[in-house]
């Protein structure tokens, strides 16, 4: 991968990778620290990124594991404090924003990550399965889960969002 | 790879398009532009490698003022050709140096030093006497072992390439740009904001690895350098200026 090719795969990316990484991770800076982290990295194994065939895809992967050891290590809260401030719901005023923030903060990590893959990254059940490394009727019962969990801190039905 | 509006049924229940509208929204809301442009990136994967193997330099450059102290005293002089080199310049793998003066001192990263004064093209812009490459400066501190040290006049930049080497300019139009950078705490780091380089049309350009073979320097083109720098971007280089802000020299610093 060029520098021109990995600028522009960059570039094109970028916000939609720290979307994802903001839902599963639930704070904003700590997202975009772990996607641009991911994209260092990505460029210093670019040729390991390029045989990938799914350069987005080992992005995220690599940002997910990111954010994941920053947790483990306790550290990451503190951190983002440090640096950034006050947590992402202030960056985002809108109240239906900060209810589902706080909801998918409540649910384990590996339900945040199946959720994203597929409700956000549209993979059906098998392909998020791949990419997590879980059994399939594993996914399906994180994603059950998940709805539920969030179903339930979310005051409503979840179709109220769309409003 | 994500399309938006694929559907996949094999775990939906009611509900699920609600779900998936709002989190789109949600991820919508953190968009925006990176903080670092690709190049800037790029440069900083680049000093994460540097910093590896630039990690043995203390313990190197300790061994080269053993190895230095102990030849002086024995001989009585130092046994380089050139002039006095650092000890630390003893211990690494600095390209040989064909003419009599000192190289620039730089414990842990070392300058390619200039081509000697017959290699030079002739009108070149920079005489050897008279080469930054080749003024006696005061050695760095054993301490600063991972920092190039730039003499008066120089400045060091990340360089890489704009474009193909096919399209060379020169002038406000040079295909080459670069971030400046300076020493801190022992480390090359940023210290600018990135800028095209405008070079003189007679600009000297020497280069050793990564961008030509071996830890020796050589005198390159501006053809070969654009070329070679498109495989090997955000090199470490010495940059020197004529009065007008036109680069005459440029140096890329060996860096083990």
């Amino acid at each position: 991968m060029s520098p021109e090719e990995f600028d522009e795969f960059y570039a094109g990316s970028w916000s939609r990778l720290v979307g994802q990484l903001y839902v599963m991770t639930g704070d904003l800076a700590e997202a975009q620290d772990v996607v641009q982290e991911a994209y260092v990295r990505a460029w210093r194994r670019r040729e390991e990124l390029s045989a990938s065939g799914a350069p987005e895809a080992w992005v995220r992967t690599v940002a997910w594991r990111l954010a994941v050891s920053r947790w483990r290590r306790a550290r990451s809260y503190l951190s983002a404090l440090v640096r950034h401030g006050t947590p992402s719901e202030a960056a985002g005023p809108d109240p239906e924003h900060a209810a589902l923030v706080a909801a998918l903060r409540k649910i384990p990590e590996e339900q945040r990550r199946v959720v994203v893959l597929h409700y956000l990254c549209d993979l059906p059940v098998a392909e998020v399965a791949e990419q997590t490394g879980a059994p399939v009727g594993t996914v399906k019962v994180r994603l059950a889960r998940a709805r539920a969990s969030l179903a339930r801190h979310l005051t409503g039905d979840l179709t109220d969002l769309k409003a | 790879m994500m399309g938006s509006d694929q559907h996949h049924d094999d775990a939906s229940v009611p509900g699920d398009d609600g779900l998936r509208l709002a989190l789109r929204r949600l991820a919508d809301s953190a968009g925006g532009t990176p903080a670092l442009s690709g190049a800037e990136l790029r440069a900083r994967a680049g000093h994460r490698r540097r910093r590896i193997g630039l990690a043995v330099v203390p313990s190197a450059a300790a061994a080269g003022l053993l190895v230095g102290v102990t030849a002086f005293a024995l001989t009585g002089h130092h046994s380089t050709d050139g002039g006095p080199t650092t000890p630390a310049q003893s211990a690494l793998p600095v390209a040989p140096r064909t003419s009599g003066a000192p190289t620039v001192p730089a414990s842990g990263v070392s300058r390619a030093p200039g081509a000697r004064a017959s290699a030079r093209p002739s009108g070149s812009p920079t005489a050897t006497a008279a080469s930054p490459s080749s003024r006696p400066v005061p050695p760095a501190p054993i301490g600063d072992a991972a920092c190039a040290v730039p003499v008066k006049g120089e400045s060091l930049v990340l360089l890489h390439a704009l474009g193909a080497a096919g399209a060379l300019r020169t002038g406000t139009d040079s295909m080459l740009s670069a971030i400046p950078v300076s020493c801190v705490h022992g480390r090359p780091v940023p210290s600018g904001p990135q800028q095209a380089l405008a070079t003189a049309p007679d600009v000297v350009v020497t280069t050793t690895a990564p961008l030509s073979s071996g830890s020796d320097s050589r005198l390159s083109s501006l053809q070969e350098l654009v070329t070679e720098l498109t495989g090997h971007p955000d090199q470490l280089f010495a940059v020197r200026r004529d009065a007008s802000g036109l680069v005459t020299r440029l140096d890329e610093v060996y860096v083990r």
